[in-house]
């Protein structure tokens, strides 16, 4: 008798330093009620279920409702005690800074104050009614593959246009690009100002219009731009109903796209 | 998308504003009242929950006005009586509503929208005929403003209810930042005894993305649907992950807040038993609620006390209760000594839906021996009553007589999850109704979910029971007005399978005649097509 007791004491020595060495809880922070405790709702562990259990922890210990914590468990003391606590997710949610929102088909184009080549004030919201296309340029590009060639197809399409349609160009050098540079640029392709518009205005909300279309630029110097390209077809309810990738697109396609749009609006009632 | 150069060190990591133009700011909804970085030496508790201030009706009617304006934090908000709140309305059966609702918002979002704003009724058995809860034409434009008058039905059922904008492309937006509140129509007592009397507590569940931008209250579920490609997504089981990164992983876009805060203390006493009213107010979110593992007495799901039903029982036990978005449910929980959190568990939507991750919504504590004025915060004084004027309904109270008419709906999407149709169309306002039914009449409807996404059926003005699910008979049919439809499944032989759910809707009551709509309450989804009129002749 006296042995099976000590087996038993034994076996239970055993079991608490094994389950005590190294074993690790995440939780959930709820509350602490008093000096030195924690209340979490833990995840399972140890062959217990998720819960919500009191801990002790150490008094220097730094927890606040909400954070998410790692610990080790001390199953020898009462309450059991939390040692290494690290916080994995802190409780104040801070703003997730990664990426823009990119614009979808579908969105709504941003409605941005600009100004156009002739020093007016300009919004997208006023080619409402009618679609239009709009891409990305700065003035002093010169790549080839790039601004120029934007530009030039912008004048293929401009004489074929369908109906009220329109086209625009926002500068991705808006503080280089003032009206007055905008409007040598645009009589350089022929541009019709009242069917092409080419914007500029607040250098950061034109980049953040810019970057909602998720066009990247970084300024390399004080004249080259490295840019990304994109043009997007936006209906008459300003809504995007298509993109065109690069700079590679063709005037059919756009004008196909454009054409479309044009005839949806002359359908509706 | 071609970048003309490579070595693009920098990327603009800019976030298009809000309406105002305004900050791109942190959610700012009232949170954790606590210091910075408290050390844990001296007590840290979440602060107490928010009772959320009532209109109540007197006379048999509720007047109130309700101006939707831009908080602090460029949010939509509702403001009554000067104050930003949404508050709940408190009216019996047979009362009315007469609601002005005023439009204060800017007049532009920064992504070019009018920003209209209006009401529905949710749950509600009342005319979808202006002025009462119709979402197809009654709105008010920015500056201006709109009346309600609604009629709430002798035969509504005594429950939880709510209250939401519902401007079609605006909706997500909108009720996600908190054009939402609860309504509760009095009398649950009469239909389950064992609720009179019992403290009572209204809920309000949200998820406010943690932008207040336009394109964030309306890409949240975009992203769901929209970046995964099901070809891309290898069917992973849930908690595949405890490392983060997956599904489960802590909220990154939306900050879920129980009564406007993050975390709430609920002071309940020991032994005591209290009605819990739950509204899941968020624009997407399912919300998977336990309490500790306890056992939960479910007494009424979407307002309509299980009972109701005939051959259903006063109480349901459960351990867990999923509220999809819209849905609100009641069940009666006992305080104990220690601690309990209520949790939400994380909720899979399916392959190409973004799961809804664990996260705590409050502690319910003893807060017997806290100061008076700790309690006097925590401590709801209402009290659920009985209503002589609450009577038996002739619908609610029966069994539903064999349906005149069979329909099908498909609930699908385009690839890129930009789309979203209901039988192949997006929603028109000015479109002819999908459907045209009889008042007097119950129809089987067949909602066929043909996406790998969970959606979610509401049906304005009426309720409806689940006949049954993928072929399998629901054994306790109880009235509801919002359901999950499970995402497709793959067969043995890999094909897909969509999931059918057979619902028996209730046109009977002869108030119910007019145009309504019907809808994914996911509401990014409704936002981008997943709508449908009804015609009730």
């Amino acid at each position: 008798m006296r042995c099976h007791i000590a087996l038993i004491a034994l076996a239970a020595v055993l079991w608490s330093g094994a389950a005590s060495a190294g074993e690790r809880v995440t939780g959930i922070v709820l509350m602490a009620p008093s000096a030195g405790t924690v209340v979490i709702h833990h995840a399972p562990f140890g062959g217990m279920p998720a819960m919500t259990m009191t801990f002790r922890v150490p008094a220097q210990t730094r927890l606040q409702p909400g954070d998410r914590i790692a610990a080790e468990v001390d199953r020898t003391t009462d309450p059991w005690s939390l040692a290494d606590v690290r916080v994995v997710t802190a409780a104040k949610v801070t703003p997730a800074v990664a990426e823009p929102p990119i614009a979808r088909v579908g969105d709504w184009v941003a409605d941005v104050p600009f100004v156009d080549q002739r020093g007016h004030a300009m919004s997208l919201r006023a080619l409402r009614g009618a679609p239009f296309a709009v891409s990305f340029i700065y003035t002093r590009c010169t790549d080839p593959h790039m601004c120029p060639l934007v530009s030039a197809k912008f004048h293929a399409l401009q004489q074929r246009l369908p109906g009220r349609a329109s086209l625009v160009e926002v500068s991705l050098d808006p503080a280089f690009d003032q009206p007055r540079v905008l409007a040598r640029y645009g009589a350089a392709f022929g541009a019709d100002p009242h069917r092409w518009h080419l914007l500029t205005g607040d250098p950061r909300t034109v980049l953040d219009f810019a970057a909602h279309f998720g066009i990247l630029e970084e300024a390399q110097g004080p004249v080259k731009i490295v840019h990304s390209e994109r043009l997007a077809i936006v209906d008459a309810d300003g809504r995007i109903v298509r993109f065109f990738d690069d700079a590679r697109w063709s005037p059919g396609d756009v004008l196909a796209a454009l054409a479309t749009a044009q005839y949806m609006v002359q359908k509706q009632p | 998308m071609r970048l003309s150069s490579v070595g693009l060190a920098g990327v603009l990591a800019v976030v298009l504003g809000s309406c105002s133009g305004g900050s791109t700011s942190s959610n700012t909804v009232p949170a954790v009242s606590l210091g910075a970085q408290a050390p844990v030496s001296a007590a840290v508790n979440p602060a107490p929950l928010n009772v959320i201030p009532e209109a109540v009706s007197v006379n048999a009617a509720v007047n109130l006005t309700l101006q939707a304006r831009f908080n602090a934090e460029n949010r939509p908000s509702f403001f009554w009586n000067g104050q930003e709140v949404a508050p709940t309305i408190r009216v019996r059966p047979g009362d009315t509503i007469n609601l002005t609702f005023v439009n204060a918002l800017p007049e532009f979002c920064s992504v070019g929208i009018e920003t209209d704003a209006n009401l529905h009724f949710h749950g509600m058995h009342s005319s979808p005929i202006p002025p009462g809860d119709n979402v197809i034409t009654t709105k008010a434009a920015p500056g201006g403003s709109t009346g309600y008058v609604i009629h709430v039905n002798p035969d509504q059922p005594p429950g939880l209810y709510w209250y939401h904008a519902h401007v079609h492309g605006l909706s997500a937006w909108e009720v996600g930042n908190g054009l939402a509140g609860a309504i509760v129509v009095e009398g649950i007592g009469n239909y389950v005894p064992q609720t009179a009397g019992l403290r009572e507590r209204v809920i309000v569940l949200r998820d406010p993305p943690i932008s207040s931008s336009f394109l964030a209250g309306e890409q949240s579920v975009l992203r769901r649907t929209g970046t995964v490609t099901p070809s891309a997504t290898a069917r992973k089981p849930l908690d595949a992950d405890s490392t983060g990164g997956n599904a489960c992983s802590p909220e990154t876009d939306m900050t879920p807040t129980i009564n406007g805060a993050r975390l709430a203390s609920i002071g309940i006493r020991p032994g005591e038993t209290e009605l819990i009213r739950v509204v899941n107010a968020a624009s997407h979110r399912h919300f998977d609620l336990t309490v500790d593992g306890q056992q939960l007495q479910l007494v009424s799901q979407d307002g309509v006390p299980v009972s109701m039903y005939p051959g259903e029982p006063a109480m349901i036990p459960v351990s867990d209760i999923i509220i999809p978005p819209a849905g609100r449910a009641e069940f009666l929980l006992t305080g104990s000594r220690v601690p309990a959190a209520l949790i939400s568990k994380c909720f899979g939507s399916g392959p190409v839906g973004n799961n809804d991750p664990e996260v705590a919504l409050g502690v319910f504590t003893d807060d017997s021996h806290w100061p008076s004025h700790s309690t006097e915060k925590t401590q709801s004084e209402r009290h659920v009553a009985r209503l002589a004027s609450v009577r038996r309904s002739p619908f609610f109270n029966s069994r539903m007589p064999a349906p005149v008419q069979e329909r099908i709906v498909h609930f699908q999407e385009d690839p890129t999850g930009n789309y979203l149709y209901l039988n192949g169309q997006q929603y028109n306002a000015n479109a002819p109704s999908m459907f045209t039914a009889h008042s007097g009449t119950t129809e089987e409807w067949t909602l066929e979910n043909d996406t790998e996404e969970v959606h979610v059926f509401h049906i304005h003005q009426v309720h409806f029971i689940v006949e049954s699910v993928n072929g399998v008979p629901n054994p306790s049919p109880h009235w509801l007005d919002t359901i999950d439809l499970a995402s497709t499944g793959i067969g043995v032989a890999g094909q897909i399978i969509p999931s059918q759910t057979k619902v028996l809707i209730d046109f009977r009551d002869p108030v119910i005649r007019g145009t309504f709509v019907f809808h994914c309450h996911i509401l990014d989804h409704e936002d981008h097509g997943m709508m449908a009129k009804i015609t009730v002749l």
